[in-house]
């Protein structure tokens, strides 16, 4: 087991260098050149050159990247062109936000899509199957902002509830109102990974019910909960985790919008506002930390396979 | 992803193009899409109003006689607008699809071609282009080159290559195997030739499931960019900037908002719909 | 249609002769297909007794799967059956789920072809034993796992507590198959069905475990339901055997009798084409002809476009089953008339 864990990490590296590679190479493609950026309009030449030398602009790419990387990793990503702070203090500040949030979401993705998912593999073809199968494509096709629009008019502005519709407030202040601030978002961010994963739970049920140990549970005598919630379930739970992973790269996504939607002031709004400010190394820093999680989160993906699947522990 | 089958080149209607012009559904997609384009289409040439005519006397107001859908937040007609944006969602999308379409089945013709360690560096790239988040990356992209719709286009574009290249690549080696391109090669046909006359006819039918969600993939994206701000630039109409629009309307107006999207969601579904139609056309 | 046809109690019982376990009566399987309603199986009728072998033989598409799977009453939901399956006088048939799920496994068990594919891939072999007699018995965990490890030693595998904790994709083919047999005894059933359970293995494994399931109905006392078509098999390990043709009995006698005087020319076909060097030597045919798919099932004589001697009168009319010698069964108007003795097709 330990083996196969430790192969998982090493396949990440050339990964991880690669993402590297992108993010710092970021800042080339950027037309422009910071140090003039920095300076102001009106520098003189000699202003520029001087701030370049100070950023270490002048000095050739390859030693650029890798001083990038060496101070990535001892924390530090440089600092922001707009406000000056270490860019890797914003980043800590205003992750755990984006964390909470997507935590949120999945959990009711997850909590939401897996009953669904299992009530329209054992009604196939019935009315209800039919109609959670119709709204899922539905919301497959509504963008998040659109769900949001919804979500808003109906729950925040009058209609059913009257939730914030900006803004955060941290859990220091307490789960409750932390939840208030929260669940508009989280739904939000939820809807667009719950159609995807109702779809495969009943898929995957659906393919596993038609197995021959399935027949052979039966054939012992086992009741139908026992052989749908874990004969089934357990077969089924690979490919749902599968897809589970595929969306968290969605989620992340998604999370950036819906944040500058409802001002939650989180870690995907950081990336959007530093596109809008062309703050590079603000940029920069949260490419490679969503990157990082990215990976982190497949990696953790990978490995619950092995405890899923026993098949793959000996690959 | 299904792995088509490679055969020879087809004459005339193939089988799958039947098979798709029976599914009404798939039909009725394929002409509402028409519809949608030739809406955005005559844009180009009226619009009941000029789209970026505003009058503040006129703000925010639901559809009247004068203004069949209504006005936006500075007064300009939100049907003009419409159309304007429509086009836009067409222009953008037909970039993206391009850009895809090049650089994902070139590259794939040169993987699938070459194999060897070409095609090894170049699957592995692709590799990591399909791992990376697919949001982040265009923001990304957009951050280091200023927020435009071309640029947001040039993202888009580029995340949609991996599906692309590998349709391409796979039909690529499967055409490759095939005796009779031996026998064809051995006969001194030309890389041109055999790319030409027998990958290509493969791949026309997958394609078009690939390209069709590949649109709704490019329309949701330029969309999601252009609601941020860091897609189409005001003054331009886009939908996603009108909804974005309505959406700061919400408390005063809920009007506003409902034109862009629905006109999203009901493009969005229907290229869905063209997409399950085609795939189920090509025999999966 | 609606011909139902009860096959008579074997005759000449003297007072050893064991319980009947297992009486079938009537069973009809039917299933809808393209609006209509078509029977894949009908007017079978047979009996199993306590330490009896009874073989059920044919091709496929014979209906002798559906068969099986019908006494187990594990048809699909669409499937409509109609009939008799009394186990212990006891009616199956119509019997709610929950009762059904109490007899299965603990009076009545089953073992599949494909042992591997019968095992589920996620859980440890031993679990899934356990499981069963968690679910029978109500035993502990400890219990039931400790009894579960005599099983395995039981069917002979060895390291049977090491192997218990392993899953089937780290077991061969054969020892899968003692897995699941293991998981069908575990409770103690009185009746065992054995759906085709060797066709799958090697031929140096068949021998095994099908020396393992007879082993097994001794030492259980139980009766046992061979499904399989290879008559080699059915000359081996059956007391009785019941040929099915497209979806019907054909004939049902004690094995030396069916091997020594068949009356079915079908039968006889199949005896023909074994390849038996003692029984026939010169002759290995085959019969001319496919089975009949469901749809295109008759009336009459299914077997009758095959059938050398074919009369008018065999596809005129239902074909009843006969009663020709003692314990003997057969469908065919021309039992007992027809000398069977050497093969037709070769």
């Amino acid at each position: 087991m330990l083996g196969f864990i430790l192969r998982r990490v090493l396949n990440l590296v050339p990964l991880l260098l690669i993402l590297t590679v992108i993010v710092f190479l970021l800042v080339e493609i950027a037309p422009g050149d910071p140090a003039a950026i920095i300076a102001g309009p009106d520098a003189s030449p000699d202003a520029i050159a001087a701030i370049r030398g100070e950023l270490g602009l002048d000095r050739p790419l390859h030693e650029r990247y890798l001083a990038y990387v060496g101070n990535a990793i001892q924390g530090d990503l440089g600092t922001s062109f707009v406000t000056s702070e270490p860019v890797t203090d914003v980043i800590v500040r205003r992750l755990p936000r984006t964390v909470g949030l997507v935590a949120l979401a999945l959990l009711i993705s997850v909590i939401v899509s897996i009953p669904l998912g299992l009530i329209s593999a054992l009604r196939a073809s019935s009315i209800a199957d039919r109609t959670i199968t119709v709204v899922s494509s539905v919301l497959i096709a509504v963008p998040p902002f659109v769900i949001a629009a919804v979500l808003v008019r109906y729950f925040a502005l009058g209609g059913f509830a009257s939730l914030p519709a900006v803004g955060y407030r941290p859990m220091s202040d307490g789960v409750g109102t932390w939840l208030t601030f929260a669940i508009l978002p989280a739904v939000t961010i939820a809807t667009i990974s719950l159609a995807e994963l109702t779809r495969t739970m009943r898929g995957s049920v659906i393919d596993a019910m038609e197995e021959d140990y399935i027949r052979t549970a039966r054939a012992k005598g086992l009741g139908h909960v026992s052989i749908v919630g874990k004969h089934a379930f357990k077969n089924a739970a690979v490919p749902y985790v599968t897809i589970l992973g595929l969306q968290v790269g969605r989620i992340v996504g998604a999370a950036v919008i819906v944040e500058s939607i409802f001002n939650v002031t989180g870690f995907g709004q950081l990336g959007v506002e530093a596109v809008l400010e062309r703050d590079l190394p603000t940029l920069q820093g949260v490419v490679l930390v969503s990157g990082l999680i990215v990976l982190a989160v497949n990696l953790l993906v990978d490995l619950s396979y092995g405890y899923l699947n026993p098949r793959t522990r000996t690959r | 992803m299904t792995i088509p089958h490679a055969s020879r080149p087809r004459r005339g209607r193939s089988r799958a193009m039947n098979r798709f012009w029976a599914d009404r559904a798939g039909v009725a997609a394929l002409v509402l899409l028409g519809v949608v384009l030739l809406f955005g289409a005559l844009s180009l040439v009226w619009t009941p109003y000029d789209p970026t005519a505003q009058s503040l006397a006129d703000r925010v107001s639901s559809p009247s006689s004068a203004h069949w859908l209504g006005t936006d937040n500075t007064g300009r007609d939100i049907l003009s607008r419409l159309m304007q944006a429509t086009w836009t969602a067409t222009y953008a999308s037909l970039l993206a699809l391009v850009i895809a379409l090049v650089g994902g089945v070139g590259v794939g013709l040169l993987a699938g071609y070459f194999r060897g360690p070409v095609d090894r560096l170049l699957s592995q790239l692709n590799d990591v282009l399909m791992s990376l988040p697919p949001l982040l990356f265009a923001v990304g992209i957009i951050g280091a080159l200023g927020p435009s719709l071309r640029n947001a286009m040039i993202a888009i574009g580029v995340l949609l290559i991996p599906r692309f290249f590998r349709l391409t690549r796979i039909t690529t080696i499967e055409v490759m195997n095939e005796d009779f391109v031996e026998a064809a090669r051995s006969a001194g046909a030309g890389a041109g030739r055999i790319v030409g006359r027998h990958v290509v006819p493969n791949i026309l039918a997958p394609l078009t499931t690939q390209v069709s969600f590949a649109a709704s993939v490019a329309i949701v994206g330029e969309a999601s960019l252009s609601f941020l701000g860091l897609g189409v630039q005001p003054p331009t109409a886009s939908w996603g900037g009108m909804t974005k629009d309505g959406f700061e309307l919400l408390s005063e107006n809920g009007w506003v908002i409902i034109p862009p999207s629905v006109i999203l969601v009901v493009t969005i579904l229907t290229l869905s719909l063209l997409s399950d139609s085609l795939r189920d056309a090509n025999g999966r | 249609m609606g011909h139902i046809t009860r096959a008579p109690e074997p005759a000449a019982h003297d007072d050893v002769t064991p319980p009947v376990l297992l009486d079938v009566r009537g069973l009809r399987v039917e299933v809808t297909q393209a609006e209509s309603l078509i029977s894949l199986v009908d007017d079978v009728s047979f009996t199993v007794a306590a330490g009896e072998t009874v073989g059920l033989v044919g091709e496929s598409g014979s209906g002798k799967t559906v068969t099986s799977l019908a006494v187990m009453q594990l048809l699909p939901r669409a499937a409509v059956l109609s009939g008799s399956v009394r186990l212990h006088g006891q009616e199956l048939v119509g019997r709610p789920r929950r009762e059904l799920d109490r007899l299965r496994g603990s009076q009545l068990s089953m073992i599949f072809q494909e042992a591997r594919r019968s095992l589920n891939p996620v859980f440890t072999v031993g679990s899934q034993i356990s499981e069963s007699i968690r679910r029978h018995k109500g035993v502990s965990r400890t219990d039931a796992w400790a009894r579960t490890v005599e099983l395995l030693d039981l069917v002979r595998i060895p390291d049977a507590g090491r192997r218990a904790q392993q899953y089937p994709h780290e077991l061969s083919g054969g020892m899968c198959q003692r897995v699941m047999l293991a998981m069908a005894l575990a409770c103690e059933p009185d009746l065992l069905i054995a759906d085709e359970p060797t066709t799958a293995l090697d031929v140096t494994v068949q021998r095994e475990v099908l020396s393992l399931i007879k082993e097994a109905q001794l030492e259980f006392g139980l009766g046992l339901l061979l499904i399989t078509h290879d008559l080699g098999v059915v000359a081996e390990v059956c007391d009785r055997a019941i040929v099915m043709y497209a979806g019907r009995v054909v004939e049902s006698a004690p094995v030396m009798d069916l091997f020594d005087r068949p009356q079915h020319p079908y039968t006889a076909g199949l005896e023909h084409s074994m390849p038996d060097p003692v029984r026939h030597a010169s002759k290995l045919g085959t019969i001319p002809g496919t089975v009949p798919p469901a749809p295109d099932f008759t009336d009459s004589c299914r077997f009758a476009p095959r059938c050398p001697y074919e009369l008018p009168e065999c596809t005129m009319g239902p074909i009843p089953i006969e009663t020709t010698a003692p314990l003997h069964d057969v469908r065919c108007i021309r039992a007992g008339t027809l000398d069977l003795s050497e093969a037709f097709y070769a």
